[in-house]
């Protein structure tokens, strides 16, 4: 058969490339580091490799997902990302660790329930961070360009140096409430309470009592309760207390830097005066509130506020998104205002503390598994800068409403115009008529960036004096059962406050070896 | 003669020697040759893992890189005398497990009876076990729904006929009257109920199939009524089918935590945290390993010994002919 040189040319051309492909692809498992010359190369570097990221199911996660090709694209490589509820997460995340398989790379790190008992089994990312052959993303990693101590709150533990995750998104709790109700009833608000029926900054827990008793006996066939509040077992539960809790004298559960935890955090201050009194006044207001308080966590506490069984809810920013909908939401149209959690009432305070709104939030991070491979823990750090670069995370707020942790993001000036209504940029949706009756309360736009209405509040909540951020601690999952447990039996009438919150001093004091 | 054997007789033919395998051989059955492979992989799946269950029950597990599990020899089975959260669980699984049992037999039963034989039975069939298809977790879900108080059917049947006296069902923590479980925990035992009636109807219309006609014709003859019929000829009868209901009933109830982690997650205040709950918790939300093992151990205790009660309690008494 007569070969031309044209083709005798491509044969050996072809053949060469099939000798050199065959150097350098080499197993998924031991990747050679190929030479770079640009940043366009160093994120090419461990083309072929597969990650796989175990993360909870969040809006962030759901957004990057939606858009993985861009990092596909950037990188060759490829990634499983395994939405998971919060629980399941850290159920499996331990089981991988414990048996050191590194079976997920990547895993995202909820700086309590998550960070706190297996930061020990995260890579320090320090290492990578000053490793001149990673691309280098816009802004950096360092302290400065997260918002106000989020490294610290999701990276660091226990006074260890070693950085365990980088910030990915948060959920910053602030307080929604149905202003068109408010403003509707606040004639009425007036003649019994003497005072406007108002939510503000200075609005007080016992304001908020004062509402909750309001809309509870006056029963209203647009709103039945005033308040929502998130007492389920568990995280939930903790949370929702500790914004009461810390909104009276600033109460902390132990004496020690709730930036950083401890690992032997000695004897709790649990049965204290202030604890028995905030636990009394917790109670109170929960028995105004709507009827499923202690079964709901933030989804059924939303539910019961996007459904217009409550004039107000406590929620994370994320839930903006669903709030804006007016497909899924009577509180969408302009309904709902965000502001400050409620201040403490100073009356309520017999420890000498300030009366702060109370602020706390789930900083979640993304961290690296020290037990994967090594090379597939440097694939992964590409992840991680992707995942908690500029670029992803304003995509993300743009997209699905996500929750930055950068501060540029933050200060950048179209997104500070999305903190008010009336400045946001919006986008058109499908006409919803909100009320049958009313012709003229027809919705066909909702902010772009729905959960930057909550950023206004959010960014007064994160600073100090209102911010409490622990408490990070290695057993934070048992505890957060002992605390939640005890306050429903009080909650519920088996216990006093005093009995509950002294079992909770007792088993919590046990847990930690505190004699 | 020369002789071949010690044991060789002179103007006998030899014995052989056989070797120790040859011996083994022939002292076991053939069948259990062909069922040894199972027997392996069976052995691997689950003898292997209860031992190492009981050796995590005596050690304090380490999570921590470069620490190791420590030896507490009974220490984690004694610490939970005191542990309120598992002397909690041990109760409300056995108001659990008694309320779920009871209900289910005596309702499958009853449903049992009512279609079989009928018109349409087949279909009666295929309906009514439509619930046991649905994952456990699907059904806490659906329940979590039904009992909502924003939009929830049953919560607003429930209060609409003045049933339900509380606002809730799902947060309703007080015992019912004074030293019953919860309302929540009744919520739980309606979902289970829902689900496992369907598998009781099941096994035992299959048992139905088996009643002699015979016994029954000639009950009938005798001027048997219905009541009659049922406790004297049918009953008898299904003795060891409900046995087999009641056992495998039990111990799924026993273990299911799906239901209770999507409706409750154990609460409020506890009062949905059964044993098997209880467990879970402690070993993949604290990773107590060994104490987890301890209740695991324990909790497999319980169901051995509830087991053999079952047993002897269905078993038939055989009647010792006289003279």
């Amino acid at each position: 058969m007569f070969l031309n040189r044209r083709d005798f040319l491509k044969g050996l051309g072809l053949g060469g490339l099939a000798l050199v492909g065959g150097n350098i692809v080499q197993s998924k498992l031991n990747l050679t580091q190929l030479a770079y010359a640009s940043e366009d190369d160093k994120w090419k570097q461990f083309k072929g490799s597969k990650l796989v990221f175990m993360s909870e199911d969040t809006p962030p996660t759901s957004a990057i997902k939606a858009k993985i090709q861009s990092f596909k694209d950037l990188t060759g490589m490829d990634i499983e990302i395994i939405q998971e509820h919060l629980d399941i997460v850290s159920e499996k995340v331990g089981i991988d660790v414990r048996a050191k398989k590194g079976a997920y790379p990547l895993f995202y790190s909820q700086d309590k329930p998550v960070g706190a008992p297996f930061y020990k089994h995260a890579e320090d990312l320090r290492k990578y961070a000053s490793d001149p052959t990673f691309p280098k993303p816009t802004d950096g990693v360092g302290d400065d360009v997260w918002c106000y101590r989020f490294l610290d709150v999701t990276g660091r533990f226990f006074g260890d140096p070693k950085i365990a995750a980088y910030p990915y998104d948060n959920a910053i709790c602030v307080m929604m409430y149905r202003k068109d109700l408010f403003e509707k009833y606040t004639k009425q608000f007036e003649s019994e309470y003497g005072k406007p029926l108002r939510y503000t900054p200075d609005t007080t827990w016992k304001d908020v009592l004062d509402i909750c008793k309001f809309f509870k006996k006056a029963n209203f066939p647009d709103v039945k309760y005033g308040l929502a509040l998130q007492g389920r077992e568990g995280w939930g539960g903790q949370l929702d207390f500790q914004r009461f809790s810390y909104a009276h004298g600033q109460w902390l559960e132990w004496d020690f830097d709730d930036w950083f935890g401890s690992e032997k955090p000695g004897p709790c201050r649990w049965g204290d005066e202030q604890s028995i009194l905030s636990l009394e006044k917790y109670k109170e207001v929960m028995s105004y509130c709507h009827p499923d308080t202690l079964t709901n966590d933030w989804s059924g506490a939303n539910t019961a506020y996007i459904t217009g069984l409550c004039a107000m809810v406590p929620n994370y920013g994320e839930f903006a998104g669903v709030v804006e909908d007016p497909k899924q939401s009577v509180a969408a149209g302009g309904r709902t205002a965000y502001e400050l959690d409620p201040k403490g009432e100073p009356t309520w305070i017999v420890n000498g503390g300030k009366a702060v709104n109370a602020t706390n939030y789930g900083i979640g991070g993304i961290a690296i598994n020290r037990y994967s491979k090594p090379e597939l823990k440097k694939a992964a750090y590409l992840f991680v800068l992707w995942a908690t670069s500029y670029e992803t995370m304003m995509m993300v707020l743009k997209d699905v409403g996500g929750t930055p942790d950068r501060k540029r993001i933050w200060e950048d000036p179209e997104v500070r115009k999305a903190f008010v209504r009336e400045t946001a940029p919006m986008k058109d949706i499908e006409p919803v008529q909100m009320d049958k009756n009313d012709p003229k309360s027809i919705v066909t736009k909702i902010p772009l960036m729905t959960s930057a209405l909550t950023f206004g509040p959010s960014e007064k909540g994160i600073l100090p004096p209102n911010v409490v951020a622990g408490p990070k601690i290695p057993k934070f999952n048992e505890y957060i059962q002992i605390q939640t447990s005890e306050i429903h039996k009080c909650v519920a009438g088996i216990k006093t406050a005093k009995q509950a919150c002294l079992a909770i001093k007792e088993k919590t004091d046990k847990l930690h070896g505190v004699k | 003669m020369e002789k071949i054997a010690d044991s060789a007789v002179v103007g006998e033919w030899p014995i052989e020697q056989k070797t120790l395998f040859q011996r083994i051989q022939g002292a076991l059955p053939f069948h259990f040759w062909l069922m040894l492979p199972t027997i392996i992989v069976l052995a691997a799946i689950t003898i292997y893992p209860f031992f190492w269950m009981i050796w995590l029950s005596l050690h304090q597990t380490a999570m921590d890189p470069g620490e190791k599990d420590v030896w507490v020899g009974l220490g984690n089975y004694i610490s939970l005398l005191d542990d309120e959260s598992f002397l909690n669980g041990v109760k409300l699984l056995l108001w659990y497990f008694v309320i779920c049992l009871s209900i289910e037999m005596v309702l499958g039963t009853a449903v049992a009876l009512l279609i079989n034989g009928r018109k349409g039975e087949n279909l009666f069939i295929i309906l009514i076990l439509m619930p046991m298809m649905v994952a456990p977790i699907v059904v806490g879900y659906l329940y979590s729904y039904l009992y909502n108080v924003s939009f929830g059917w049953y919560f607003w049947f429930l209060k609409s006929v003045g049933f339900l006296r509380t606002d809730t069902i799902l947060a309703s923590a007080q015992p019912v009257l004074g030293f019953l479980p919860s309302i929540a925990f009744f919520g739980v035992v309606v979902a289970d109920v829902w689900e496992w009636t369907p598998l009781i109807v099941l096994i035992v219309i299959a048992g139905l199939k088996g009643v002699p006609q015979d016994q029954m014709e000639a009950a009938r003859v005798d001027g048997a009524g219905s009541f009659r019929l049922f406790r004297d000829v049918t009953l008898p009868n299904l003795r060891s089918v409900l046995l087999i209901a009641g056992i495998l009933r039990f111990m799924d109830n026993v273990r299911y935590i799906d239901t209770i982690y999507v409706l409750t997650k154990g609460g409020p205040a506890d009062s949905t945290k059964i044993l098997p709950f209880y467990l879970y918790n402690i070993s993949f939300r604290y990773f107590e390993f060994g104490r987890g093992a301890a209740v695991g151990f324990l909790l497999l205790l319980f169901i051995i010994i509830l087991a053999m009660f079952f047993v002897n309690v269905f078993k038939k008494k055989e009647v010792v002919p006289v003279g």
